[in-house]
């Protein structure tokens, strides 16, 4: 039996929560309207994020669209890595039950 | 009570079995968001303390106190500033992030002294409460406007075409943000309630905000321990440099705050101490996710570390028992 799949991008943000919301209404303005997100824990360049208070908590921002509005939303994204910010960002193939 | 003695508070002895069991790898640990909460009970009863008790201060010392405590918010971040760049050691992004942590105020490393005051029954004066709202914020916007500075003068110097991504971060909404965080609405709101409800009403809330207070503070700085224990792993990335600055800045700003409190407000050691504090004491609740956002370039690595675990247990064993012993001395010349 075959099943009936899209291929889709999945991209995936770790970041910050305190650049949440700012990040929620880029994806809108592009026209991204579904997200989800986790709180997440770790730890790399930025030291320890053990969700203690809102500078250490990190979130995991899931949305998986199209392959053209990635790229676009990867373009979005590129523009807070230019400004500083530490995000890190990265794109798998989704293949999303039709 | 004096020396060690001073150690021998169950606040402070909680912070010391939080550090133990994290280096001795012990399973201990919060779960997810309890920190958060418990931050938010604290601020929350200290305000409606706070406001019950300056509802009947004078009004006259209540504004100095306010004008004072703008000063230092604004005053020390420039001091911590100058001694970061000094030979240009740190870089203008993570002096100007670091920084406005130490010119806003801890309000656990407040709420220690408080207990350690209690501790020997000494009394104090109300108004620090109010200066470590009104200090709460003034730091962040110096940090925000050194680092835009900052990120002026690389834009003049470097050849590289201007673009939108170089202009940094939106100045209007990071003000606002800076102004209605989410510490100093609670702050000041329960402060207001604190105020304006009536004695009887407000004695039925005294076993909530007053009476279980010690014992909860006891439980955060338990966790703060926790937390302290686990960045001693990036103080090598810090480097020493930066963990010089933790502990000098407090002395600084402890000074200040000692001067503040008893030359221009004529307030007794122990209100002085509280103010010394405000000035030694490094925010990590309402300070980190503004310079997150605010001075991106900055590595949180290195704030988190220094006010964490540098200066919060500086201030917590040694700063709140010395600038105590210093208010003394200075109010007896």
């Amino acid at each position: 039996m075959s099943v009936s799949t899209s291929a889709e991008k999945m991209v995936q943000i770790v970041t910050n929560s305190s650049l949440e919301n700012k990040l929620i209404r880029s994806l809108e303005k592009i026209g991204i309207t579904g997200y989800t997100i986790f709180n997440v824990r770790g730890d790399g360049d930025s030291g320890i994020q053990d969700s203690h208070m809102d500078g250490d908590t990190n979130i995991l921002l899931m949305v998986v669209v199209p392959a053209e509005l990635s790229e676009v939303l990867m373009a979005k994204l590129l523009e807070y890595k230019n400004k500083g910010h530490h995000l890190l960002v990265f794109s798998v193939d989704a293949a999303v039950l039709a | 009570m004096s020396g060690l003695d001073s150690l021998l508070i169950p606040a402070v002895l909680f912070f010391a079995l939080g550090v133990f069991a994290q280096l001795i790898k012990s399973d201990l640990k919060f779960p997810e968001g309890l920190a958060k909460g418990i931050s938010l009970y604290l601020l929350m009863a200290i305000g409606l303390k706070g406001g019950a008790e300056l509802a009947k201060a004078d009004m006259a010392i209540a504004l100095q106190s306010i004008f004072w405590a703008f000063l230092m918010g604004l005053v020390i971040p420039l001091i911590g500033y100058a001694i970061l760049r000094f030979r240009d050691r740190i870089d203008p992004f993570n002096a100007a992030a670091i920084t406005a942590h130490y010119g806003s105020v801890s309000a656990a490393t407040f709420l220690t002294a408080v207990a350690f005051l209690e501790a020997m029954n000494v009394s104090h004066e109300s108004y620090p409460i109010i200066m470590m709202v009104i200090m709460e914020s003034p730091a962040i916007i110096v940090g925000l406007v050194l680092a835009m500075l900052a990120r002026k003068k690389l834009a003049m110097s470097s050849d590289a075409p201007k673009t939108g991504d170089s202009q940094g971060v939106n100045t209007g909404s990071l003000l606002r943000e800076a102004f209605t965080n989410g510490s100093v609405i609670l702050l000041l709101g329960a402060m207001l309630v604190g105020a304006v409800a009536s004695p009887e009403a407000m004695a039925k809330v005294y076993p909530f905000s007053n009476e279980i207070f010690m014992g909860v503070l006891c439980l955060f700085l338990l966790d703060m321990g926790i937390e302290a224990a686990k960045r001693i792993k990036s103080f090598k990335k810090a480097g020493f440099t930066l963990v010089s600055f933790g502990l000098i800045m407090p002395l600084i700003g402890g000074t200040i705050g000692v001067f503040v409190g008893v030359t221009l407000l004529g307030f007794s050691p122990a209100g002085a101490m509280l103010v010394a504090i405000l000035g030694a004491s490094a925010s990590y609740i309402a300070v980190p996710p503004a310079m997150r956002y605010g001075v991106p370039e900055a590595n949180p690595s290195f704030y988190l570390t220094l006010t964490l675990g540098v200066t919060f247990p500086f201030n917590v064993v040694i700063g709140i028992p010395m600038f105590y012993q210093m208010a003394i001395w200075y109010s007896g010349i």
